[in-house]
């Protein structure tokens, strides 16, 4: 088999091994939506949790926790990503874990602020009067207006994610195949790129129009949850 | 703001310790570390060589104590050996790094002196045909992933159209070979300053002091160079952090592609060869830029803004 151009049978035209592009990058979807919000989501909670816990807290928790954040934020994480995969190997659990790692950091600070101004109102008094414990005032009367905002920052924090993803496939630190991803794609047909361009061509713009959904998804949330935050 | 320098330091300093703990820990995760070291296909190895290496790694001493004579030799400067090559590790580093450093001061340039400009222009022709196209363009360009961009380049400019080199860097420095790979690296950072500096000269020109500006009749061009322009720098520049950050990542993922011979090339072909010092030391001497990055912003913050308060 040879790549095959657009037609009819082949919308979008076929790989080295003659698979249709189309079927492949369906395919891909899957598995990108499924590594892309297990890792947000793995990330969103553990951030949350810790954020919550450091802002209700304060005191020397907090100053430690802050300040693993914030060297945390400063680490080369891709190579620290890189050294992962090689001694832990490639697979689908090793690409949710450091994906996971590199987004818990961002729900943190925003979670933690929110709740040091939660903390001091006066419901929050009200509620400790009336005999509820420190985990119930957390998850009853703090949680539910940190949402929001972690809602807005997970949306935003999707494309870089996708783009973490996509960019760790092509290196070949990814899922290993068969399974099919977008980056691994580009990455094994880029030495056709002259005879048969569009192979290479597709699944990038998929990954670019994919990302620019979050980043539009995002806005949006944020307008909706702050229309103060509003960018003109 | 000694105090505040001071605290970024300690800060530097726990990240860099933490990327240490990171680094040092995965080699002791899984199974025994001289594997690492020695290559895990020979099994004939010598078992002189074997507790040499024991040795080596302090392995006949408690895990904290390894982590600690560990730290002590690469801040001595020893990064051990690269298993592949047997050279040292911080010589390959040291021949590699200028390629990548002149490819990412080109690409931040590229990037600053493109995106800041348009995105003054964006603000102040605000809803015209070119502010649409910047900010369509800062999207995509937000949106794309490099190393497609890379191929793109390639696929248009070297192969098609025949102008430019797809890849590697030559002898000496050769604008031509820098084309390519500069202005990939630089699209993000350059969509990303356009948005960010668009959004600020939008609130600054919003503000009273501006109206008041432009009602004693000072003409348009200082209203916007030199009252808007000079309290909308800011922004852009906190966002340099990350643009920098970036940038590096960016080196990692395109170097290959355009066979560039830089540090980002080193650390992939390090991990398709399973060599883990030479990774290792790579992510630590990255880890003690971006540290040295964050610093040297900081201060220059710190010198064109005095309104930041320091606590």
């Amino acid at each position: 088999m040879d790549h095959e151009d657009a037609s009819i049978s082949y919308v979008l035209g076929t790989d080295a091994l003659g698979r249709d592009i189309l079927s492949k990058i369906i395919a891909g979807a899957r598995v990108t939506v499924l590594v892309v919000v297990a890792a947000v989501g793995t990330g969103i909670i553990v951030g949350t949790t810790i954020g919550l816990v450091s802002g209700f807290f304060g005191g020397i928790v907090d100053d430690v926790v802050m300040r693993i954040v914030d060297a945390w934020n400063i680490l080369p994480g891709l190579l620290i990503i890189l050294v992962v995969v090689l001694v832990l190997g490639q697979g689908l659990w090793t690409l949710i874990g450091v994906l996971a790692m590199i987004s818990w950091p961002g729900a943190v600070r925003l979670v933690r602020a929110e709740t040091l101004s939660l903390k001091s109102r006066e419901y929050v008094s009200l509620a400790r009067v009336a005999g509820a414990s420190n985990t119930r005032i957390m998850i009853r009367h703090i949680l539910p207006g940190v949402v929001n905002i972690v809602i807005v920052t997970a949306t935003l924090g999707t494309g870089n994610i996708i783009l973490t993803e996509a960019a760790l496939s092509f290196l070949g630190a990814g899922i290993p195949p068969p399974e099919p991803s977008w980056g691994r794609m580009i990455s094994e047909e880029r030495q056709y790129i002259d005879a048969a361009w569009w192979t290479s061509l597709f699944p990038g713009l998929v990954i670019a129009m994919v990302v620019m959904s979050g980043n539009f998804l995002g806005d949006w949330f944020r307008d909706r949850v702050d229309p103060t935050l509003r960018q003109l | 703001m000694g105090q505040f320098i001071a605290r970024r330091v300690l800060l530097g300093i726990i990240a860099l310790m933490l990327a240490m703990l990171i680094v040092f820990s995965l080699s002791r995760v899984k199974g025994d570390p001289r594997y690492f070291f020695i290559g895990e296909d020979s099994l004939g190895i010598d078992p002189a060589v074997w507790e040499e290496w024991g040795r080596r790694l302090n392995l006949d001493k408690p895990v904290p104590i390894q982590f600690a004579l560990w730290m002590g030799d690469i801040l001595t400067g020893d990064f051990g050996d690269s298993v592949t090559t047997q050279r040292r590790v911080l010589d390959i580093i040291r021949e590699k790094a200028p390629n990548t450093i002149q490819l990412g001061i080109v690409a931040w340039l590229l990037g600053t002196f493109v995106g800041v400009p348009l995105g003054v222009f964006s603000a102040t022709n605000r809803g015209n045909t070119l502010d649409y196209i910047f900010r369509g363009f800062a999207l995509f360009g937000q949106s794309v992933p490099i190393f497609w961009l890379a191929l793109v380049l390639i696929f248009v400019f070297a192969v098609n159209l025949g102008w430019l080199p797809s890849g590697t860097k030559g002898e000496g420095v050769a604008i031509r070979n820098f084309v390519l790979p500069a202005v990939t690296l630089a699209w993000f950072p350059a969509a990303s300053y356009l948005r960010i500096t668009r959004t600020a000269m939008l609130e600054i020109l919003d503000s009273e002091f501006i109206k008041f500006a432009r009602a004693k009749g000072v003409a348009q061009a200082p209203v916007r160079w030199k009252h808007a322009f000079r309290n909308a720098i800011i922004p852009p520049l906190t966002l340099s952090v990350f643009v920098l950050f970036g940038l590096l990542n960016g080196t990692i993922i395109i170097e290959s592609v355009f066979a560039w011979p830089g540090l980002g090339r080193l650390a992939i072909d390090a991990l398709w060869a399973t060599d883990y010092p030479l990774l290792a030391g790579l992510t630590i001497i990255y880890g003690l830029a971006f540290v040295v990055m964050i610093l040297s912003l900081d201060i220059i913050y710190a010198v064109l803004d005095p309104r930041i308060k320091y606590n």
